[in-house]
This record gives structure tokens, C-alpha cells and sequence, in this order.
């Protein structure tokens, strides 16, 4: 008699574990573990599509003009193409460039100057900031309860209508960690189902000598702070952590960005102010400033001939993840916002 | 059932203690947006907005904990209700000492967005950087050289070395379970120079200094 019981409870066990794998984050095994405490807040499918229709709503601005997404754009693998300096309401310009939203699961701060702790509180800055959203989040939380879309999917995602602060932010962590790239041609190499070209293969190896102690492989970021070396903009006086932390120590260092999807994550640095990938690698080679907080890694100057940043170029194009770019379940959710809106909303 | 319904009032029997807190200037109830006299600058000012955190209350007897409350609790002026904070225990609870937090812990700090007390809805988190405003006091005196004469302390950071959780520590000895808590939050205002220090509103050395006067300010009614 106990032998088909025990089976019956593995077979359960089984059972249980197949059915919570389908909310876990999927990542690819040579990346490490995440940095969020899924098990304290797993994944669900109705927290991400609250997330999701969170991260897509302008109904987070003071003037509900503008959403996460009007900075962070899926088509610039959520960054904001083309603006140095994030873009508000009302026309108003920020002081930092906004970064681009990719693998959260792995990071242990946030903004570039590490001011934010968490990814679950992350989303006040800008929703509070009077040049991004201008918005108070206990009025966003008011406004929600007033439309007819939102009670609903509060209610599936948290098991009841009752709309807070703390629900809305960690909506928006599920939907932003879902956000994984790791469907780049690297990723491909890694997984033996592709060959880089002998130029990518060139490039990765001049990458793997002069950029990934930061820029750490597989995430292309070790997620530190460090000074690299630019002159400060006289305009904007941005001395980076050191803000926050108050030590002279920590004068201009700011996180060190991944470089996953740098294809479309342009401009770079924290105040955007390079354009291109070659005036960024050029920095690297002929443009450091020397200074009491420049990072140790960036104290022998990197040489490469002309030749060799055409070939590490071509590396940093195989993280370009079109996967990442275009897949629908990262965009605009029409299938939520749509039903509701057909009734006018 | 009935058994259960007979032997349930039997297992409720419980214990409470309670704080009640009474903001005080010069020994004159605090009512927000209200004028009182200012004797050291003999003018008056006013207190509009004062709204702390009460963490880890403890209840000691002859120096050994009896009995602690783990929750983050908002007092906040304007909502008389939250003046009041009683701790419900599973027995009843006889104590010659309590001690509380102004403030919320660095863990909590650390761990997200928390919900209650703490949601990020009831305007003592800072958006900027992460972390909780464990006292905001805010007012006017003509002294204050800022917009409209206000001034605005909002004391937090958990992060050493501007690290501003302080403890409050206070013998009571009557044994009652309802312990009336005056502030007398003319000695954190009288101690200040307006002219030069009206407005602390982010973590740094002078939120520590302001912070350190708080435990002071807390004392049991006679």
C-alpha cells in the first residue's frame, strides 16, 4: 500500500514544481542568479500584465501625457533614443540620460548614481521627479481607482480591487523583470548554436583584454560604480555618487551600463553625450581625463588601431537582441488596454 | 462547536499596552496650523505637519523583555487615531520600561517597497533616494528666511555614517498599560537657529545632528 502513495506524492511534488517553473524568470544557465528575491515575489502572469499596462499608461504623469515607455521605448530596447537628457512633461529636460531597462533581475542599485536601492521602489523617482512625471504616487493610486480597467487587474493580480502604493511598484517589477535579453547573437555563440565571424571573433577577443573587467560578461556589466575617466560638462556639474554618498571618494563615479542591445541603446553615458559607438570607444582610447577617482582599470590607456575598433565594433554588435526589440509580449499591450477602450475608457 | 464557542473567551484573554502621544509646545497641546507664542524669538510660529515613525516598541521588566511589537506605526497630527498605538499581546503584560524606535530600521530600508504604514503612498519615502523619512516636521516663524518663512525638517537616512533611527528609552514604573508620551517639541524647535537652519530635508550631517535631539523629546506625562 505505501509504495503507490509515495508515487502518487512524487508524482504531486512533480506536478507542483512544473506548474510554479511557468512564473519563474527564464535566463540562460551561464548567467548567474538573480540579485530580486523571486521567492519572496514570485512571478505572475496577472502581476506582469498589471506591470505591463502600468509601464504603458501616461496615467502615471501629473498630466497624463507621458509613460515609463515614452523614455523607455521597447524599440530602443527600452531606452530613449536620440535625447541626451531624459524628456518630461511638459518639454522639461532632466539632467541624466535615461538608461536603458534590461536584465533588472542582476542589479543591485539603481540610476546611475546608485541613489535607489531596490528595483521595487525604483519607479517613484521618476514618477515624483517635477521634471519627469511631475505626479504624486498617492494621486496616481487615486486616479487608478477611478478608471474602469484598473480595480480589475488589481484584483488579479493581488487577489482583491484595493489599489496602493506598494501594489503599483511591485506590479511594476514584475513587468520590468521579465525583461531579460539573452537572445543576442552572443547568446547564440554561447549556446553553441551559432559561430562569431574571425572579425567578431577578433573584437571579442580585444573586448575580453580591454573592457570586460567592467563590462563583465554575461551581463556586460559587473553593475559597479566607477569614475571613466570623461571631463565633467560644465552645463550640468554632475559629480555622480559621491551626491549620495557624500565622499570626496566617490567624485564622478557613476554605474557602469551594460552593453547588452547598444545598438539601440544610443546616445551613451550618463549624460548622453555620445552618439555613437566609435566616439565612445574613442574616449576609451585618446579622451580620459586623469583625476583622483579614475578608475584603476582605466590608469593604462587602452590602445587599439583603427583597425581593431572596427573589429570590437562588430563584436558589440553581436548584443544586439531583436528578439528583446520586438517581441510582443515586451510592447504595448493592446490586449489589455483594448477591450476597455472599445467601451471608451 | 459549543464547546468551542465556551472555551474561545477563555483563550482571548489578552493583553494590551498602549501609547498615546501628546504633542506639546511650552506644555500647550500642538494643534496644526494654529499660532502659538515663541519665547526665545517672542513672536510666534506654527506647526502644520508632524508625522513620525514608531518602530520596535519593547516592554521590559527588571530588564528583561516581556513583550515587543515589531510593526512600523505612522503617527501623523492630523489623524488623531494615530496618536494612539496599542500593542495587542497574547497575555497580559506587566513592564517597568518601554523602548521604541523614531524611525525605521535598516533592513526595512533595504527590502523594497512595504505596504501599511509604510507604503510609499503616505509621503514619508523619499522618491530620489531610496529610503524612509523617519520624522518630518514642518511649520512658519517669521525667523525662517525661506519661501513664505517655513520651515521644513524631514529627518531621515539609514546608511552609516548618516544614519538617523534613534531609540527612546523610558522607565515607568506605575505599571498602568496605557502610557501617556508627551514630545515637547518646544526643545527641538527652541534649540534651532531658523535664520540659518530652516529647511533638512535629505540625508547628510545635519539630519543626524537634528536626529540625535529626538529621543529628548519624548517623555512620560506626570
Amino acid at each position: 500500500m505505501k509504495r503507490p502513495v509515495i508515487f502518487l506524492l512524487f508524482a504531486l511534488l512533480l506536478f507542483t514544481a512544473f506548474r510554479s517553473a511557468e512564473n519563474v524568470l527564464q535566463y540562460p544557465d551561464y548567467f548567474p542568479k538573480p540579485v530580486y528575491n523571486f521567492s519572496k515575489k514570485p512571478l505572475t502572469q496577472a502581476g506582469v500584465n498589471l506591470g505591463r499596462a502600468l509601464f504603458y499608461d501616461p496615467v502615471l504623469s501629473a498630466d497624463n501625457t507621458i509613460s515609463c515607455a515614452s523614455c523607455h521605448s521597447p524599440y530602443n530596447a527600452f531606452a530613449h533614443i536620440d535625447h541626451d537628457l531624459s524628456h518630461g512633461i511638459r518639454d522639461q529636460i532632466g539632467t541624466r540620460n535615461a538608461p536603458a531597462l534590461v536584465n533588472l533581475a542582476w542589479q543591485k542599485s539603481f540610476m546611475w548614481d546608485g541613489a535607489v536601492n531596490h528595483l521595487d521602489v525604483q519607479a517613484l523617482a521618476p514618477i515624483t521627479h517635477p521634471k519627469e512625471m511631475a505626479e504624486d504616487i498617492a494621486h496616481v493610486a487615486q486616479k487608478l481607482r477611478n478608471t474602469a480597467l484598473y480595480p480589475a487587474l488589481f484584483q488579479k493580480a493581488f487577489g482583491d480591487t484595493s489599489i496602493t502604493g506598494e501594489r503599483m511598484l511591485l506590479a511594476l517589477s514584475q513587468f520590468q523583470l521579465t525583461l531579460v535579453s539573452c537572445h543576442s547573437k552572443y547568446d547564440s555563440v554561447m549556446q553553441h548554436k551559432a559561430t562569431f565571424t574571425a572579425q567578431e571573433q577578433h573584437g571579442y577577443t580585444l573586448f575580453r583584454k580591454n573592457c570586460s573587467s567592467c563590462h563583465r560578461e554575461p551581463l556586460f556589466s559587473t553593475y559597479e560604480f566607477r569614475n571613466n575617466g570623461l571631463p565633467v560638462d560644465s552645463t550640468l556639474n554632475d559629480f555622480g555618487k559621491m551626491k549620495i554618498t557624500k565622499k570626496t571618494g566617490d567624485s564622478l563615479l557613476f554605474k557602469i551600463p551594460s552593453l547588452r542591445n547598444i545598438e539601440f541603446t544610443y546616445p551613451y553615458m550618463h549624460d548622453g553625450r555620445f552618439h555613437r559607438i566609435n566616439e565612445v570607444i574613442n574616449h576609451y582610447t585618446s579622451g580620459i581625463v586623469k583625476s583622483k577617482t579614475l578608475a584603476a582599470e582605466l590608469q593604462t590607456p587602452i590602445v587599439l588601431t583603427a583597425d581593431e575598433k572596427v573589429d570590437l565594433v562588430a563584436f558589440l554588435l553581436t548584443l544586439s537582441d531583436r528578439h528583446f526589440v520586438f517581441t510582443p509580449e515586451f510592447g504595448y499591450p493592446t490586449s489589455i488596454f483594448s477591450p476597455v477602450n472599445k467601451k471608451g475608457r | 462547536m459549543l464547546l468551542f464557542g465556551v472555551a474561545a473567551p477563555v483563550c482571548a484573554q489578552q493583553g494590551t499596552a498602549t501609547l498615546q502621544f501628546r504633542p506639546l509646545y511650552n506644555a500647550q497641546q500642538v494643534v496644526p496650523g494654529k499660532k502659538v507664542f515663541n519665547p526665545k524669538t517672542n513672536d510666534s510660529l506654527r506647526i502644520d505637519v508632524l508625522r513620525f515613525y514608531i518602530s520596535d516598541i519593547c516592554f521590559y521588566k527588571h530588564d528583561s523583555l516581556v513583550a515587543s511589537d515589531s510593526l512600523h506605526h505612522l503617527v501623523d497630527m492630523e489623524h488623531p487615531g494615530s496618536l494612539r498605538i496599542a500593542c495587542a499581546f497574547s497575555k497580559p503584560v506587566i513592564y517597568d520600561q518601554v523602548k521604541f524606535n523614531i524611525g525605521v530600521d535598516s533592513l526595512t530600508n533595504v527590502s523594497g517597497v512595504s505596504g501599511g504604514d509604510l507604503d510609499p503612498t503616505k509621503g514619508m519615502y523619499w522618491a530620489w533616494q531610496s529610503g524612509y523619512i523617519n520624522f518630518k516636521l514642518e511649520g512658519y516663524s517669521p525667523q525662517c528666511k525661506t519661501r513664505h518663512q517655513k520651515f521644513q525638517y524631514h529627518i531621515g537616512g539609514y546608511m552609516a555614517p548618516f544614519a538617523t533611527l534613534q531609540q527612546v528609552g523610558l522607565p515607568c514604573s506605575n505599571g498602568k498599560n496605557e502610557l501617556q508620551l508627551e514630545i515637547n517639541l518646544d526643545a527641538f524647535l527652541n534649540a534651532l537657529d531658523f535664520s540659518t537652519c530652516s529647511e533638512v530635508m535629505s540625508p547628510g550631517e545635519q539630519a543626524v545632528k537634528l536626529s540625535r535631539q529626538l529621543s529628548s523629546l519624548f517623555r512620560i506625562a506626570k
